[in-house]
């Protein structure tokens, strides 16, 4: 076992680097002097739904930023598909696919114009790319909206229109925040089968969200994270064990409990910057 | 009566902008202070200027330009509302024409605001110093304004109610009679002056023209009371219909808001409004080149929000005085042919950085999350600038070439590099504005402060050889060190440009 796989099986216990496709260590984040994220670690395995899971301004689209290049850290290491983002920020980049939370797309530019622009960004070769953009307009019923403006799309439309430009390039990773937000319920249901066919195809989903009901049905895993820090990671029966509760407990109820737990931690814990000096030591 | 809530509630939000930000009321300030120089002329007396006045100003079409133009944005346009007024004003016991009202007060009061700012000072000096002529004129501004807010406003309403086509075609002949004077002049040369009371414009300048006669008022004046009837016709009778229901509802569009936020919002407004005119022009057709792959999106997004339109607008008000000055056979008049170059050059370059950042800032995260390297997006700006600016360049030559004659190579190849200058300049600064966040009007005036400066040493280095007639071989040293400083400026900028990209947090 090499150096980096003893430090990262200390911090997530249970990890195999064969299956990880994704593994975010000891991260940090302050925007002006305020810490966003306070040295998160998760990994994630192949074909395997991660939940990213807590409440508001607890660091979850801070990470998938970080880990896509749209934010710098200050400290910590990111694997993406065993690509150092630090050493190569941009291969892993053509292997991936992102739903950002809110839906920023160039709006001066057609359905149909939207997918290329998407496709030429990501270098997918021409041949390629068209039929895959014809395919991915019937599957998510945009073929009739080829020609319209992004401005003129309904909220629902953009949310599915974004998906489509994340599958363009048959993704390794999705990356999803928030994704439902706005999707009408059949709207859901088809994202949500899309996402399991991409998993049995051996894609990993990192699903950040705030809906603990749709973390609880959907996740094989969640990471409970909390004032920017991984409060506690696994499957719902290992949490419910990690949180001391019985077994009718709901993800809400643990949830609300390690959440709870974690506030406490940080209050009496050690002072947070001697912390990070041992864990910016430990990680280089 | 609901229309002075309803009025002062609009002028609140629009007007609130300036209590926010201190940059706003220095605007503001320097709006209103850009008049200063009409007052000398105010107070130099009044037969000799104000005859100049009558020659110059009162003949020029400028007098009609702003009338067309509100009566042609009925046509493409409709009636409005604000947000707030529908959502919380028209759920209430309100009648549609006290809302019309409302709203016709508060267009005047916006239009008055913004078009009679910059004369604010020069108009106390005319009350004060009771210069009749100038009461006058400032008089007929406001009147000739009145009426084509208020024809504006009836036209948006009635297209509602009646025939679409019929009351674009009354439109039309509207403004037809409104240019009539112009037209005619323009078309059969000297017309008699009794043209001239066709249009309400034509009427009141008659009416100024002939103020030592009294007996030759009347006309003028009854030509326009009868423009007055008419137009106060029409604005009753729309004012009958419940539009309400019809009006399209805007976000409030606050006057002098330079808030970044505003900006972006008013591009989104103009892309819903400037598509309908695009050339079909449409990215999926882009070359392989990655690089010539990013000018085009540029190039799309810049046909699509409208810009392209507006610079050539500015080029054609640019060339109006070279259409004016060259009918008159001023000897030399090709030495002003490079100014107007040199202005678009400087310029142009900074307006379309500023659209390009309000219009794209949303979207850089695309480029940073998928794009396998930023060079290509970098350069490929930079070659849509370029190709903005270089045939905007020689329209603007061959507009000289036509009006006064031989163009000047120096004028071609000088502008050529300040452009490279400037774009690669305004990549860079698009970039930095981005990276820091900062879109205040400080940083955009420091911005305009560099790319004057960046163009200095290649304008200086244009008109050395010409102050001091120096032989050619010096003139050709000057060519060879501008061109040496534009290539190293232009590959600093972009080089910069792609290292503070990669910087760059979304």
């Amino acid at each position: 076992m090499t150096g980096a796989n003893k430090m990262l099986n200390n911090a997530f216990g249970r990890y195999d680097p064969t299956q990880a496709t994704l593994y975010v260590y000891n991260l940090w984040k302050a925007y002006d002097g305020i810490p966003a994220l306070n040295g998160l670690s998760l990994y994630m395995n192949k074909g395997e739904v991660l939940g990213l899971l807590g409440p508001n301004g607890s660091g979850k689209t801070t990470t998938i930023k970080i880990i896509l290049g749209l934010l710098k850290k200050d400290e910590g290491i990111v694997n993406v598909l065993g690509y150092n983002i630090d050493k190569e920020p941009y291969e892993y980049k053509k292997l991936i696919g992102y739903v950002p939370e809110s839906s920023t797309i160039p709006e001066y530019l057609n359905t149909y114009e939207f997918l290329y622009y998407m496709g030429r960004i990501r270098d997918i070769s021409e041949p390629v790319l068209r039929p895959r953009i014809d395919a991915l307009l019937t599957r998510f019923n945009l073929a009739e909206k080829k020609k319209a403006l992004v401005t003129s799309l309904s909220k629902g439309m953009k949310q599915k229109l974004i998906f489509s430009s994340a599958l363009l390039q048959e993704p390794k990773i999705l990356f999803l925040d928030e994704p439902f937000i706005g999707i009408d319920p059949e709207g859901q249901f088809e994202l949500k089968l899309i996402i399991k066919e991409l998993m049995q195809n051996g894609c990993s989903v990192l699903l950040s969200t705030h809906l603990l009901d749709l973390a609880e049905r959907f996740c094989d895993r969640v990471a409970i994270v909390n004032k920017g820090r991984n409060v506690a990671t696994g499957n719902l029966k290992e949490l419910k064990e990690l949180a001391h509760l019985g077994k009718d407990t709901t993800l809400e109820q643990i949830f609300l409990t390690l959440t709870k737990e974690s506030k406490v931690q940080v209050e009496t814990g050690p002072s947070e910057q001697k912390k990070r000096k041992f864990l910016g030591f430990l990680s280089r | 009566m609901a229309i002075k809530e309803i009025y002062l509630m609009r002028l609140i939000a629009s007007f609130g902008s300036f209590r926010r930000s201190k940059s706003t009321i220095l605007l503001l300030l320097i709006y209103s202070l850009s008049g200063l120089g009409l007052i000398p002329l105010i107070l130099s007396g009044e037969e000799s200027t104000g005859n100049l006045f009558t020659q110059m100003i009162l003949q020029y079409p400028i007098l009609y330009l702003f009338p067309t133009l509100f009566l042609f944005y009925s046509i493409i346009s409709q009636i409005s509302v604000v947000d707030y007024e529908r959502d919380f004003i028209f759920s209430t016991s309100v009648k549609p024409y006290e809302v019309f009202y409302a709203k016709t007060l508060y267009d005047l009061t916006m239009i008055l605001f913004i078009l009679f700012l910059p004369f604010i000072f020069a108009f106390v000096a005319v009350i004060l110093l009771l210069k009749v002529f100038y009461i006058a004129f400032f008089a007929i501004v406001f009147l000739i304004l009145s009426l084509s807010v208020i024809l504006e406003n009836s036209f948006k309403v009635l297209t509602i109610f009646y025939k679409k086509n019929l009351v674009r075609l009354l439109i039309v002949f509207v403004i037809l009679a409104f240019c009539a004077p112009v037209i005619l002049n323009f078309a059969f040369g000297d017309t008699p002056r009794a043209i001239n009371l066709i249009s309400p414009i034509g009427a009141l300048q008659e009416l100024l023209i002939s103020r030592a006669n009294p007996s030759e008022m009347i006309a003028p004046v009854a030509s326009f009371f009868i423009w007055a009837i008419f137009s106060i016709t029409l604005f009753y009778k729309a004012s009958r219909f419940n539009f309400l229901p019809f009006a399209q509802v805007v976000p409030l569009r606050a006057a002098f808001d330079t808030s970044f936020r505003y900006q972006v919002q008013k591009q989104q407004y103009l892309l819903s409004r400037m598509n309908r005119f695009s050339i079909p022009i449409y990215l999926e057709n882009a070359p392989r080149s990655k690089v010539l792959f990013y000018a085009k999106e540029s190039f799309v997004r810049t046909l699509r929000f409208g810009d392209i339109y507006g610079l050539i607008l500015t080029l054609v008000f640019l060339s109006l005085p070279y259409f004016l000055i060259g009918n008159s056979n001023l000897e030399d008049f090709t030495q002003t042919s490079f100014p107007m170059v040199m202005f678009l050059a400087v310029f142009f370059p900074i307006i379309l950085t500023q659209l390009w950042i309000t219009e794209f800032v949303d979207y850089f995260w695309i480029i940073k999350a998928f794009s396998s390297e930023v060079r290509s997006y970098i350069i490929g700006t930079f070659t849509w600038q370029m190709s903005i600016f270089l045939p905007l360049m020689l329209i603007s030559q061959v507009i000289v070439y036509l009006l006064t004659g031989p163009i000047s190579f120096d004028s071609i190849l000088f502008s050529t590099l300040l452009v490279i200058v400037n774009s690669s300049f305004g990549v860079y600064y698009g970039i930095w504005t981005i990276k820091r966040k900062s879109f205040t009007p400080y940083i955009f005036m420091m911005g305009m402060l560099f790319f004057v400066l960046l163009s200095t040493p290649i304008i200086m280095m244009n008109f050395i050889g010409k102050l001091f007639m120096l032989p050619s071989l010096y003139n050709l040293a000057l060519t060879i060190a501008s061109l040496i400083y534009t290539i190293i400026a232009a590959s600093v900028f972009l080089f910069l440009s792609i290292r503070m990209f990669e910087l760059m947090e979304v």
